[in-house]
């Protein structure tokens, strides 16, 4: 079918057509007459010539076509009318809301422990190191895995604080080298909890001996249960596959014999109640290993205080950790202080004084003869 | 649509209002799309007001009312067609006027001269005469010579829309005439 004149659609209506075609004098004068009479007899129709009588038929063609697509578009705006923009505000609502409470659940745990960890850390400007770190700072991993287990300790150590104090194995040289791992847990901790202490006091222990290991085992299994025996499993699987045997030294290969001897039924046995365990009691553990030796006899937070509030900087330090060594006279005074890692002169000399003035110390219960603990205080410019 | 396209206005409307389908307001919109156009550029003048004011009709229909009757709904989109464009009119300052006059040349009552066969009555005869010459000369050579309004304005030597006027002005006196005589 050949494309009618002056784009005339097809599809129009005959009477449309037949306007059209009147409009565009297409009509013969019979036809145009027969229209015009049917005109006279419809007002409808008599008006609209009337008012197209003048317009060009292209144009009109063309405005007719532009009306319909507006419409069609009122048509598809219809949807959104002041009803439906409602009812898509309340599914976007109740969208955000569900989606919110599904992350809340989902982060909440982690957000907590971050939140305590943080509140801690800020709360913080002391930390309390195990004995096993303390050799550590001979490489700079092992200067890292003591800053990690120094961190743990110091948010774990504001649970537990002076109301548990448990007997700590001494370090021995061989078994130094496995206990960042031995601890396990705590290395993983610290980097979570990323506490950025003031101070992170650690002990240098003497010389344990078998029956401390032995004692110390029986005292956390006794305390921690399941926790411990899944750390102590730990510390088996390590020093079997890290350590050598002959390097392990005796007193590790003991200690794990202990250990699984203590835990009676086995790893197997031990494993499966550490599974069992949850994630409070598995902490608990880890803070029953380091705890501290020894704590000032005001208070731990009495003692970040007058850290933080008789710090005088001056204008050559710079910011970073002094480390200190140290041991208590009978009467708690800190004594043999010695700088195990140097930040400037002003810095030590600094750290030294505030550990000199800070008040007196104590060893805490059941530790024997003058152990040289390290603290690691933080300066601040 | 094709299917759509058989039914009757009527039908379309009902369905319309039942349904509240707009792909049935479709069909009516291509159905009178122009002659609303039309009448909208009569009264409006301009042809963007047209547009507007047409459009605005059909946006009318759709917020209609599903219990108002609609008898026949050709005549229905007429009145509301035109009632909208008066009512914009009026809106402006001092259209008031013209528009009243607009819609009295109007007539929707099929006049005598429409019916199918028109019989020359000694009635309608006597009123044709009291006509004025030119609205005389304009119905005769229209009804009765059946010539086109081009064909009048050529032989009359005026204008079509004089043509027309004088029709339209012709059957108005004709039918207050036959109205005064019965």
């Amino acid at each position: 079918m050949s494309k009618p004149k002056n784009d005339i659609d097809p599809s129009k209506s005959q009477e449309e057509k037949d306007l059209l075609r009147y409009l565009n004098e297409e009509m013969s004068s019979k036809e145009k007459y027969a229209f015009e009479r049917k005109a006279e007899n419809d007002p409808f129709l008599y008006e609209a010539m009337e008012g197209l009588q003048d317009v060009d038929v292209k144009l009109l063609a063309k405005d007719l076509a532009d009306m319909k697509k507006k419409l069609a578009r009122s048509e598809n705006a219809s949807f959104y009318s002041f009803s439906n923009v409602w009812k898509i505000a309340a599914v976007v609502t109740l969208l955000l809301v569900a989606g919110f409470s599904a992350w809340r659940l989902t982060m909440s745990p982690r957000l907590e422990e971050n939140a305590s960890a943080e509140t801690l850390a800020a709360d913080s400007s002391l930390a309390i190191n195990d004995p096993a770190p303390i050799e550590m700072d001979e490489t700079e991993e092992q200067a890292d895995s003591a800053k990690a287990t120094t961190d743990n300790t110091s948010y774990q150590q504001n649970l537990v604080a002076e109301s548990q104090p448990v007997e700590t194995p001494k370090p021995i040289a061989d078994e130094e080298k496995a206990s960042p791992q031995v601890t396990g847990a705590p290395v993983a901790v610290a980097d979570e909890a990323e506490l950025s202490d003031e101070i992170a006091v650690a002990e240098e222990t003497p010389d344990l001996t078998l029956a401390d290991d032995i004692e110390f085992a029986q005292a956390e299994e006794s305390s921690q249960g399941a926790g411990l025996a899944l750390q102590e499993t730990e510390k088996k699987d390590i020093a079997t596959e890290t350590v050598p045997q002959e390097v392990a030294a005796p007193k590790l290969s003991e200690l794990n014999a202990i250990t699984a001897t203590d835990v009676s039924s086995g790893a197997a046995k031990a494993k499966k109640e550490a599974d069992q365990a949850s994630q409070p009691v598995a902490r608990s553990a880890r803070i029953a290993t380091t705890t501290q030796l020894a704590t000032p006899v005001a208070g731990l937070e009495s003692f970040r205080r007058y850290v933080t509030d008789n710090q005088q900087k001056t204008a050559d330090m710079v910011a970073g950790e002094v480390q200190l060594t140290f041991s208590l006279t009978s009467q708690g005074a800190p004594q043999n202080i010695t700088v195990s890692k140097s930040l400037c002169e002003s810095c030590d000399q600094e750290a030294i004084w505030l550990l000199q003035t800070s008040g007196p110390w104590k060893y805490n219960d059941g530790i024997t003869g003058t152990p040289l603990s390290t603290i690691t205080i933080q300066i601040s410019n | 649509m094709e299917l759509l396209d058989r039914f009757s206005d009527e039908a379309l409307w009902q369905g319309f209002v039942t349904e509240k389908d707009r792909q049935v307001l479709a069909v009516l919109y291509d159905r009178y799309l122009t002659l609303v156009y039309g009448v909208c550029l009569k009264y409006m003048g301009d042809k963007e007001e047209a547009k507007d004011a047409a459009m605005e009709v059909f946006e009318k229909l759709y917020e209609t009312s599903p219990s108002q009757k609609i008898e026949k709904f050709r005549s229905w989109l007429f009145v509301v067609a035109k009632n909208h464009c008066l009512m914009k009119l009026r809106s402006k300052k001092g259209i008031q006027e013209k528009s009243a006059h607009l819609f009295m040349e109007s007539t929707e009552v099929v006049h005598p001269l429409d019916e199918e066969e028109t019989d020359l009555t000694p009635q309608l005869q006597q009123c044709l005469e009291q006509l004025k010459m030119e609205q005389k000369g304009c119905v005769e050579m229209f009804y009765f010579n059946k010539k086109t309004y081009e064909e009048i304005a050529l032989k009359k030597s005026i204008d079509v829309k004089q043509v027309k006027s004088h029709i339209q002005n012709g059957k108005r006196n004709l039918k207050l005439c036959i109205e005064s005589k019965r």
